[in-house]
């Protein structure tokens, strides 16, 4: 892949301070993402798989070395521009969904979209776009608890894709899902990479999962210790 | 406002705690109508009576004192006097109880050229006139009691030795914050049986010995041309009968209700600090259940963070809702006690302590501001804190 880098990390190292201790968590991290990629995070527990996700998605920022997305570098950013930056860019996949309980499967896609300038109209179009694109039509009015654990993910993939972000990171996004349906779950993040070319960075303990990626990373106490291209899912893609 | 779903969703979310918090900020804002408005609805009545350029003259000893009944007609022919009248409390029972309404001797003549924004029909005014026994009635009091044009009523002396049978032959019609619930029949018929029993004395110290009441007047109601002629007035009866044995004190209509409230002045100040203690307790209740709030959805607003709601929003989003709940249970209580007073006439069953009562606009106004500050107040800090929350901790949490 020739593509420009789209996320590019440099020399990055996270520590976390507790009182006197310094806690490191990632440590001299290195990493190039092209638009487009898959990737797969594992790694045991502890390794700084969220801590990294949080890094790329703009939600912490590198204790030493830079987090450069599309030529911006993160790090540099005001907590408003870097709050902004993520409305615009990013779309988030939790591993419980979070989706806000007393909102409806409509509302809940909606939310990103109130940030944007977008008339009533336009947001009700964006929001059944995003609904059908996960295969939720007809959903539009049911709450959180009146779908299945599937469906609330798939709400949540939907609310993450409402405002066309580049990229979509998701830590642990089947890790509350029995096999079936982390199966499907897996192919919509698989379809959106395909067909809507999201740059997509997901955390899995799932080796499953991981296979579908077409670059599977291993984190080992904050270092990174395997990056591998799949080329089983680049020959199923 | 777009965001208006998610904030009142939010509001409803935990059905019991907002509806406890709207419930004791309603309840705290009744009870506080009630109290503000005893001296609201008083000072507002008093204020108006500004419009009626009316004097009142009583002894400069008090009430204990007398004012000579003769003095009505030598005040009513001074300059600048349109009209004036005795009003003497009688004090009487009403079917052998202790009444709760107040009944006034008063000269039929001249009552209703004096208290002008009372009003009976010229029939029931001249019959009134015709009839020493005669009476008029509040309307209030002629529903209550059922009282028609006609009727007999008998009062029995209390204050005085003396019993009165009343006939009806009218009844008034006045503004919403006069009493309504007053008998007057003429002064002269009470004086009458008085004399009947024996000489009065002439000094009018005898306020403890009732037969000695017999010509005098109580207070004195005179209307004057202007409002310009107020001051004069007073200063001019006063002059008058400095130097006899029953000197006055003369002051306008509203000086005359302002004293009668100063009476109750340390009240004033009581109901003033429980005010204050109330909104300090509501702070704490309202606080206590925005923070809980937001204690439940701190990954929730974590979420809302990742996904780009900024700090402001959050911030804004959080008050909103903290305003919205405290002024829903504001104007539960304060509009609601308007209504309800506005409806519903508690005079009755005030011992005749309150001949009317309502909740004024201002007052009512006065506490839903007041309600809409304790929520923006209490809203402060859980919104800071939510504000301020760590994205990263937030949503650590759930994982
Ligand atoms: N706020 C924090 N303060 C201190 N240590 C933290 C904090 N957040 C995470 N850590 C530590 O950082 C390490 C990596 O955490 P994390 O990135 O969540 O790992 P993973 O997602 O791979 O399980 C863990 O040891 C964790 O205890
Ligand atoms: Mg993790």
């Amino acid at each position: 892949m020739s593509a420009p880098p789209s996320i590019e990390l440099r020399g990055v190292e996270k520590e976390y301070r507790r009182d006197e201790f310094v806690v490191p968590v990632l440590q001299g991290l290195d990493l190039s993402v092209a638009d487009g990629e898959y990737l797969a995070l594992m790694g045991p527990s502890g390794s700084g798989k969220t801590t990294l996700l949080n890094l790329v998605a703009g939600l912490d920022v590198a204790t030493r070395g830079q987090v450069i997305v599309h030529g911006q570098d993160l790090g540099r950013l005001s907590e408003g521009q870097i709050t902004r930056w993520r409305a615009d860019n990013v779309g988030f996949i939790f591993q419980t969904y979070n989706l806000v309980p007393v909102l409806t499967a409509a509302e809940n896609v909606e939310l990103p979209l109130l940030l944007t300038k977008l008339s009533r109209k336009r947001r009700r179009e964006n929001v059944a776009t995003a609904l059908r694109v996960v295969g939720l039509e007809g959903r539009e009015r049911h709450y959180p608890r009146q779908l299945s654990g599937g469906q609330e993910q798939r709400v949540a993939i939907a609310r993450a894709i409402a405002t066309d972000p580049f990229l979509l990171v998701a830590d642990e996004p089947t890790g509350d899902l029995d096999r079936g349906t982390a199966d499907e779950i897996l192919e919509l993040l698989e379809q959106l990479n395909r067909e809507f070319e999201k740059t997509i960075v997901m955390v899995t303990h799932d080796p499953l999962a991981a296979r579908r990626a077409g670059r599977i990373l291993h984190l080992d106490k904050g270092r990174l210790v395997d990056d591998v291209i799949n080329d089983s899912a680049a020959a199923a893609g | 406002m777009k965001y208006l779903t998610y904030i009142l969703r939010n509001a409803r979310r935990n059905p019991a705690r907002t509806g406890l918090t709207i419930a004791s900020i309603a309840i705290s804002m009744f009870l506080m109508m009630i109290l503000t408005s005893f001296f609201a609805a008083m000072q507002e009545a008093n204020s108006a009576s500004r419009q009626y350029n009316r004097i009142i003259v009583m002894n400069a000893n008090g009430f204990a004192g007398v004012v000579p009944i003769a003095r009505v007609r030598q005040i009513a022919a001074m300059d600048g006097v349109v009209a004036a009248t005795p009003f003497a409390w009688y004090g009487g029972k009403y079917q052998n109880q202790r009444v709760l309404f107040a009944q006034f001797g008063v000269d039929a003549d001249s009552v209703f050229d004096t208290l002008e924004e009372f009003h009976l029909p010229d029939d029931q005014l001249a019959a009134f006139k015709a009839d020493k026994a005669g009476a008029v009635v509040g309307p209030k009091l002629a529903r209550e009691y059922g009282l028609k044009i006609g009727d007999a009523m008998p009062l029995q002396g209390d204050v005085y030795p003396v019993d009165l049978k009343l006939n009806i032959h009218g009844i008034y019609e006045s503004p919403r914050n006069s009493d309504q619930r007053m008998v007057l029949f003429h002064h002269d018929y009470l004086d009458d049986q008085l004399r009947l029993l024996g000489p009065s004395s002439s000094s009018g110290s005898s306020a403890t010995q009732p037969s000695g009441r017999a010509g005098n007047a109580g207070i004195v109601f005179v209307r004057c041309k202007d409002a310009a002629a107020t001051a004069a007035l007073c200063k001019k009866v006063d002059d008058e009968y400095r130097s006899t044995d029953n000197p006055t004190r003369t002051q306008t209509e509203e000086a005359f209700g302002q004293m009668f409230s100063e009476m109750m002045g340390g009240m004033k100040d009581m109901v003033f600090w429980i005010g204050c203690a109330v909104v300090v307790s509501l702070l704490f209740v309202a606080g206590n259940a925005m923070a809980m709030a937001m204690r439940e959805r701190t990954m929730e607003i974590a979420v809302l963070k990742a996904i780009g709601f900024g700090k402001g929003l959050v911030l804004t989003l959080v008050l909103v809702e903290a305003v919205l709940v405290a002024g829903l249970g504001g104007a539960l209580g304060t509009l609601g006690s308007k209504a309800l007073f506005d409806l519903f006439d508690v005079s009755p069953y005030t011992g005749g302590f309150l001949p009317f009562f309502y909740v004024p606009w201002r007052v009512a106004l006065a506490g839903l501001g007041v309600s809409l500050f304790v929520g923006f107040v209490s809203g402060v800090v859980p919104a800071v804190m939510a504000a301020g929350s760590s994205v990263v901790d937030g949503l650590r949490k759930v994982v």
